[in-house]
């Protein structure tokens, strides 16, 4: 009998050690963390700043005059695709006039197969009154790794 | 004794524990919900990011729009604006990076958190994106400049030219440039040229120097020189290769003004490119 009380003891001190407490401490790690984590998530407008890039690069290849203004005309001259890009992880293929050209052509080259699953992708085709189009591609992360 | 002992050991000593642990767990899940709702991370994080946004979408207008769009910013934040890069700091930083495309110049700038940032204004005007307090904002009306590769001038300036009050011919070759001062009239400098793709690029970086120089309004207007009368100045357009008319008007007839207009002209060309 004696033997047995001492052995109910030992378990519950057991148990009281190393499962309540850590119990407790995991509960309130989580509902500290959960909220803030929560918050931090939730200013990822991935895409909206995919509809922005696509319709600066529509504008970007719009035919200008200083005199007449834009026109829905995709220019015919030579014009360099290329944007200074940041550390924010996108990555872009432009295709016009049979040529491409790429934005963070690794990132781009290694999330293109693996969306929408890890990633989101994000196409569209512009044709402009001339009759030329341009394709735009572009993949980003489902949340962004450098929002610090 | 025993018995007392035990009373203590089994309910009393628990009970106390418990209370303590409760005690210590309520205070930290209150504190962690204060912190919550105190914190301001998740604005600062969201104003890093509305204003990241914001650069790009005034580089997505169309090219000819200028803008200027008023934003209430929280004074006790300061706004760092560096290159592909927007800090929100004041108790703590977040940041959020912007792509820049190269036709467009980001002015960078650095707001401290105060009571007079609670109104800024994000801007383009031609080829400038900038934001500044709404009482500060400047003239926003400005040419857009395609940056296109086009032949460079096989031009000479003369750099002995001044400007009159009668026309003046500044550069001759493969472009032409002629200027004249008029003391009257509204003040505003009057491009005049002829319909080709290189003179409206270069009275267009010529506009964007007379702005940065001058500060005056600039029009860019193409003539058909089968209208102009005999004897009129602009029949210099009369051209198929880049020819430009430049009528300054309003401005005092001196030598500062004559010099600033003769080197504003001179950037433009400058800018455009001379062999």
């Amino acid at each position: 009998m004696a033997w047995n009380k001492k052995a109910t003891w030992t378990w519950a001190d057991t148990l009281y050690w190393f499962f309540y407490i850590p119990m407790t401490a995991a509960v309130i790690l989580t509902l500290v963390i959960i909220p803030g984590r929560m918050i931090g998530t939730k200013v990822q407008p991935v895409t909206m700043d995919a509809a922005i890039f696509e319709e600066r690069v529509v504008q970007h290849l719009k035919e200008y005059s200083p005199v007449t203004g834009s026109s829905d005309n995709m220019m015919t001259t030579n014009k360099s695709m290329q944007f200074s890009l940041s550390q924010k992880k996108f990555g872009y293929k432009i295709t016009k006039d049979g040529k491409e050209y790429y934005g963070n052509q690794k990132f781009y080259d290694i999330a293109r197969p693996l969306a929408p699953v890890k990633y989101h992708r994000f196409q569209s085709t512009k044709t402009y009154e001339n009759g030329k189009t341009v394709t735009i591609d572009q993949v980003y992360p489902k949340l962004y790794a450098k929002l610090t | 004794m025993n018995k007392k002992a035990n009373i203590m050991d089994i309910v009393l000593t628990p009970t106390f524990v418990t209370i303590v642990a409760l005690g210590i767990v309520l205070l930290t899940l209150i504190n962690a919900i204060y912190g919550i709702t105190s914190s301001l991370e998740f604005e600062r994080r969201f104003y890093a990011v509305d204003t990241a946004l914001l650069l790009e979408s005034l580089m997505a207008l169309p090219k000819e729009a200028n803008v200027a769009i008023d934003y209430s910013w929280p004074i006790n934040f300061g706004l760092n604006i560096t290159a592909h890069k927007v800090r929100v700091y004041g108790g703590g930083e977040k940041e959020f990076e912007y792509t820049v495309d190269p036709l467009y110049a980001v002015l960078y700038k650095d707001f401290k958190p105060s009571k007079e940032n609670s109104e800024l204004t994000f801007y383009k005007t031609g080829n400038i994106i900038g934001i500044e307090r709404k009482k500060d904002l400047p003239d926003i009306s400005g040419y857009y400049c395609e940056r296109q590769t086009m032949p460079k001038l096989n031009a000479v300036i003369d750099y002995h030219a001044t400007i009159e009050t009668t026309p003046t011919t500044i550069m001759t070759g493969d472009a032409t440039i002629s200027a004249q001062l008029n003391p009257t009239g509204d003040k505003l400098v009057k491009i005049y040229i002829n319909p080709t793709p290189q003179s409206e690029q270069l009275a267009c970086l010529m506009a964007q120097t007379f702005k940065r120089e001058t500060g005056l309004q600039t029009a860019i207007i193409p003539v058909n020189t089968n209208f102009l009368a005999v004897g009129d100045p602009r029949l210099t357009l009369s051209t198929t290769q880049p020819a430009l008319f430049v009528l300054a008007q309003g401005l005092p007839d001196n030598a500062a003004t004559k010099a600033t207009i003769y080197r504003s002209i001179t950037q433009g060309v400058t800018l455009y490119g001379l062999e």
